[in-house]
């Protein structure tokens, strides 16, 4: 992780040497296609959820029998579905409800994950053992598994989705802070500040874990897309988001059952998710490759 | 429980209109008077909204008992095995337990029952050659039918009859309420089965006709749960794999068999293929002689479709907006009206339906002389559902969460139309699809909702309309709604014994509902759904609009 | 630190996370809300039944007693009986597992019959179109999920071209060809989904080998691209891809509550979500652990594999 400048860098404020080292990221994050080119997708999706009601041509939730399952047209560029509701209108909301998962889960996974990981990293011994066995226990479910029988629990409702993808991605957070959290606690940086004899929470949380935050992030995305996905599958089982809410597995979900005469209904969304999750991915993996190529996601 | 379902409704296996019933009151009908000739042609067509199906043949009346047929099976041939896509995945295999739809509808063809339901809702012996029902109706003596054999081979005489009797008596069976009014179970000699009644009590013969007081052998009849089940109906029980196929074949004993009305097929496989889509695509490609379930959205596809059959038996259930009267906002009579008001139940039934069903403002059988002519479901009205949000001293509307059982898409599409329509005024229906396990502990059992949908099934008895779920001591009651004069009506009408006069307190109780927006708010009549491969011959179906029965069927190859 | 040592150690590690996962199993299961007794009696049973019921399931016991009665029978082979089913948990799995199994094994053989050829065609063809193409494509794959491929499949073969049925399952004793017709879509979404990551290591490790000296010996010698491709560097550039064909398993086994589902597969995904719905606990429990299980000793075998034949691995290091 520690890269040539770390160790000699001041504590606290921004130093020539930080301002070097993000116009080198710019720089870098500019130069790599992947990286922009998922940015670009992620930027205009949040452009696309902030400006959703805006773009909707018409409310999502009027309901219009007469016009149900109509095929693409242009007052209807994806259709309507079986309550003859407008998909496009439906499709565009509906990036609301997956970015405020995607990012709401990751936040919550990222907050518990990091201090989780850090802490293990840092304290070592039992702590880390005790700590990092709960996490793998927890990473040896497959996590739609996980995450389904938590809600089973916790009820279908879409904070509860946030609440079990939270839950189910942190593990992915603490093993990889961990590791940076490791390396990092080899450093002079912390050798120097054990020896001024400041206090572990300290070291830990104003010294260690800003410089483990690059893999995290590089994690974080990539587990965006992954939180993106499992919302709409636990939506596709019925046990995410409720109806008449847009979430686009719900509508896949619905749409799964009118593929013969309707296949609108579930193409539209299908190619919103795919857009989706490309792009965190491509975002996360172009991140990888510019911040630090060594950084190893689990993927 | 009804079969809309998408499939993953394979736990519910309770919720139907089969479930146990506790008969807590009174009062004995003559059976002449309760099982009154509701002649109900089976399929009326989608009603009002008119489906007018020019499908081929469409106007089955769901099929017969096997022996005691009387409409013409002109004589099948004989042999074959019929590939059967089935929805709902078979559950447990004991009669006197099990209550889902699915089960019945193997069970059925296995055990037999002293009387049976006939097509005009009728009782009639079935393994009794005649019955007799003394002055004072207490006493109802059957004439058991000789060489009857189980298909285990043994002969079926009294003593079965009267274990079996007794094992629902004194277990904890479906209808072992029932047994509250009965004084002794006697068989005085082999061929004769009496049941002494308390107090004449009407619904112990419609009882009698369903699956809950099946006859099985008297060794089987011992068991806590029977898993292999041994009858002595037209279909010998072969194997099973759950969830995956069910297997029957011909009972070559059959004390019914005839050249006319079958048993002709040999053998009969139930594929479980829950999903409608998958079940009907499969069918289409020729997998399947025959499938039930399918989704009132493939109506015209099925009817489209060359070589193939469609059969629709209406009614089969009714679907309700349940709504719970002892909490907040429902508890305001005016607050139901109000919701009432909002919905279009034309619009909400041709939604979900696609013009299958029917609206209704009764629980009793479409076309049965226990419908109130007079009452029509509320029109749309937003000034009047203004009007009473006001009255309620709610005039900006109110939120309420609304549990709906995921596993029937046509209540999810239903809901969705009814939280928009009631959107309008304010009224905040909050969804929440909840699985079939769920619907029974929160919203049945624990009465923890403010407004659900569900369904009833087999509602061919009036006293299974207006008692059992609607009066506080029925059995399936859970919207707490409670209204002394209707409890009185229903109560009495147990008691009376002229069609007339009974259809009569029913319409009054039917205008109470109306008036005073009871707790279940009907939304439509459904038929059950079927389509056939042009080679599957016979009448598809049960009398009671949900089962199957395949005696008389036969495959034309 | 030996291999010895370090898959000692990592076993050790196993057996820690497992005790975890038998914890988390049985805690996530035993505060499903939804009274088990009721749903089994029906909505109008009797207190006293229900208690009755209850007393009869153990389910009034204290929480650690259930469990360590639990992990008993466990160890026993017993994993209790199915409150639905009425049939012990193990046979209810055991008849599900294979099926999953089976899509598991076709999907991931369907993954690695187009992944080696493109990943070896790519590396060999390195940034030029096929290569590129073979990257984007790779790209998609792995990031569309895998019932989204399964839909797409569905309704491009089942639907519009009608090649294949939209699902269901058919016993290969009964039907094999049936049986085989059905296999095609799920396992060929599933395989789709995983080559991206089986052809991208095929790639990169065909490239690494390639760029050794041994093959430019080789070249100099004047032996065919063919031959030095296909004999030479396949042979050595295929045991990382090994590797990550064993991690797919498990990836692709963590897939099949979804799939299952889409396809209408009777396997363990469908059996884990039919138990979960119903509350069924003994078979929920049951299905999570043996999932877990086997997702877990995939990745288990994979990291040993690794470890095996990547020298950089450090033994002991952290993991």
């Amino acid at each position: 992780m520690a890269t040539e400048q770390e160790t000699e860098r001041g504590r606290f404020t921004i130093t020539q040497s930080q301002r070097d080292r993000i116009a080198r990221f710019v720089r870098k994050f500019r130069s790599n296609t992947k990286a922009m080119l998922g940015f670009s997708i992620v930027v205009m999706l949040v452009l696309v959820a902030i400006f959703a009601p805006i773009i909707a041509p018409y409310p999502i939730d009027a309901t219009n029998i007469e016009d149900r399952s109509q095929a693409p047209s242009v007052e209807h560029p994806f259709g309507t579905d079986d309550l003859g509701r407008d998909i496009f209108s439906r499709v565009v909301m509906g990036s609301r409800i997956s970015l405020y998962v995607g990012f709401g889960a990751i936040s919550g996974a990222l907050a518990v994950g990091a201090v989780v990981g850090v802490v293990a990293g840092y304290a070592g011994g039992l702590t880390d053992e005790i700590l990092m066995r709960v996490m793998d226990a927890a990473m040896a479910f497959p996590p739609v598994l996980l995450a389904l029988t938590l809600l089973v629990v916790l009820g279908p409702d879409l904070s509860n989705v946030i609440i079990a993808l939270a839950f189910v991605y942190t593990p992915y957070i603490a093993r990889v802070s961990r590791s940076a959290a490791l390396a990092e606690r080899n450093e002079a940086y912390v050798e120097a500040a054990i020896a001024r004899g400041e206090s572990d929470s300290r070291i830990v949380f104003s010294e260690v874990f800003p410089n483990c935050m690059a893999p995290m992030l590089v994690q974080g995305s990539l587990n965006v897309s992954f939180a993106i996905l499992a919302e709409a599958s636990l939506s596709f089982l019925g046990l995410g988001a409720q109806p008449p809410r847009p979430s686009w597995g719900l509508m896949i979900n619905t749409g799964r059952g009118f593929m013969e005469t309707a296949p609108w209904m579930l193409l539209f969304p299908a190619l919103a998710i795919g857009i989706a999750v490309v792009g965190f991915n491509m975002l996360g993996d172009g991140l990888r490759d510019v911040l630090d190529p060594k950084v190893e996601a689990i993927e | 429980m009804q079969e809309n379902g998408k499939g993953s409704d394979s736990s519910d296996s309770t919720g139907d209109g089969t479930r146990r019933s506790r008969f807590d009151r009174r009062t004995f009908l003559g059976a002449a008077a309760t099982t009154g000739a509701v002649a109900l042609a089976g399929c009326t067509g989608g009603g009002s909204d008119d489906s007018t199906t020019e499908d081929s043949g469409s106007t089955d009346e769901g099929g017969d008992t096997e022996s005691t047929d009387t409409t013409a099976a002109s004589g099948g041939k004989q042999g074959g095995t019929l590939q059967w896509g089935g929805a709902v995945p078979v559950q447990g295999l004991d009669p006197h337990i099990d209550t889902s739809a699915a089960s019945k509808r193997v069970l059925e063809n296995i055990y037999e029952e002293v009387v049976a339901l006939q097509d005009d809702y009728s009782i009639q012996p079935h393994l009794a050659e005649s019955m007799e029902q003394s002055d004072d109706n207490t006493l109802l003596t059957f004439n058991l039918r000789q060489g009857v054999t189980f298909h285990n081979g043994k002969e079926m005489t009294s003593e079965d009859v009267l274990a079996s009797y007794e094992r629902v008596q004194n277990g904890d069976y479906l209808a072992t309420g029932f047994f509250d009014y009965v004084e002794e179970l006697r068989a005085p000699d082999d061929y004769t089965f009496e049941v002494q009644l308390t107090e004449p009590f009407a619904p112990f013969l419609a009882k009698m006709a369903t699956a809950e007081l099946s006859v099985m052998p008297a060794e089987n009849a011992e068991k806590d749960m029977v898993e292999e089940p041994i009858g002595t109906g037209p279909y010998v029980f072969e194997s099973r794999e759950i969830e995956t196929s069910f297997t029957m074949s011909r009972n070559e004993d059959y004390w019914g068999a005839s050249d006319e009305d079958g048993p002709f097929i040999d053998t009969i496989v139930k594929s479980e293929v829950p999903d409608p889509s998958v079940r009907l695509q499969s069918f289409l490609a020729g997998e399947y002689d025959f499938i039930n379930g399918i989704a009132p959205k493939d109506v015209s596809r099925v009817e489209q479709a060359p070589d193939v059959r469609f059969e629709k038996q209406f009614p089969k259930s009714l679907v309700y907006l349940g709504l719970n009267c002892d909490v907040a906002p429902f508890d305001n009579k005016d607050a139901r009206l109000a919701l009432d008001y909002t919905i279009d139940k034309e619009k909400v039934a041709e939604a979900a339906l696609y013009g299958t069903g029917q609206t209704t403002a009764s629980p009793a059988t479409p076309g049965s002389p226990w419908v109130n002519p007079d009452i029509e479901p509320r029109p749309r009205d937003l000034d009047k559902a203004q009007e009473h949000l006001d009255a309620a001293g709610m005039s900006d509307g109110f939120t309420a969460t609304f549990k709906i059982p995921q596993s029937y898409p046509t209540q999810v599409q239903a809901a969705e139309v009814i939280a928009a329509d009631a959107a309008e005024v304010g009224i905040n229906l909050e969804i929440q699809q909840i699985t079939w396990s769920t619907w029974l502990s929160d919203v049945y059992s624990n009465r923890d909702f403010q407004a659900t949908t569900s369904s009833y099934l087999a509602l061919w008895y009036p006293d299974v309309s207006f008692y059992k779920f609607l009066h506080p001591n029925g059995a399936f009651f859970f919207t707490n709604w409670v209204n002394e004069d209707y409890n009185a009506l229903v109560e009495e009408a147990r008691t009376i014994y002229d069609e007339q006069e009974r259809a009569d307190l029913y319409h009054q109780a039917t205008e109470i509902l109306h008036e005073e927006r009871a707790g279940h708010l009907f939304l439509w009549w459904q038929p059950s759904l079927y389509g056939a491969a042009s080679q599957y011959k016979g009448d598809i179906g049960a009398p009671d609009g949900s089962t199957l029965q395949f005696g008389d069927n036969w495959l034309d190859r | 630190m030996s291999m010895y040592n370090y898959v000692f150690r990592r076993v050790g590690f196993m057996a820690v996370t497992l005790f975890f996962v038998t914890l988390i199993a049985f805690a996530v299961t035993n505060i499903l809300p939804g009274d088990v007794a009721l749903l089994i009696l029906g909505p109008n049973a009797t207190e006293q039944s229900l208690e009755a019921l209850q007393t009869q399931l153990g389910l009034n016991r204290p929480l650690y007693v259930q469990y360590i009665d639990w992990v008993v029978g466990l160890l026993q082979g017993n994993m209790g009986e199915s409150l639905r089913f009425g049939e012990p948990v193990a046979q209810l799995i055991a008849e599900r597992l294979p099926r999953s199994m089976m899509l598991a094994v076709a999907a991931t053989l369907v993954a690695v019959v187009l992944s080696v050829p493109l990943g070896v065609y790519a590396a060999v063809n390195q940034n030029e179109a096929p290569d590129v193409s073979a990257s984007m494509f790779a790209f998609v794959g792995i990031s569309m999920p895998i019932f989204l491929w399964g839909l797409v499949f569905i309704l491009v073969f089942a639907v519009w071209l009608n090649l294949f049925p939209t699902g269901g399952y058919v016993s290969p004793s009964e039907d094999l060809v049936g049986s085989l017709t059905r296999l095609v879509l799920p396992a060929g979404a599933m395989g789709f989904a995983l080559t991206a990551y089986i052809m991208r290591m095929t790639r990169s490790s065909m490239l690494e080998v390639l760029s050794e000296e041994y093959i430019n010996l080789a070249r100099a010698k004047g032996m065919s691209q063919r031959v030095i491709v296909l004999r030479h560097a396949l042979k050595n550039a295929i045991i990382p891809v090994i590797t990550v064909i064993a991690f797919q398993f498990s990836y692709a086994f963590g897939g099949v509550v979804v799939l299952e589902e889409v396809f209408f597969w009777p396997g363990i995904g469908r059996l884990t979500l039919t138990a979960i719905q119903s509350r069924d606990i003994p078979l929920i429990q049951g299905c999570i652990l043996v999932v877990a299980l086997i997702y877990m000793f995939s990745n288990f075998a994979a990291d040993l594999l690794y470890a095996y034949f990547d020298p950089r691995i450090r033994y002991g290091g952290d993991d």
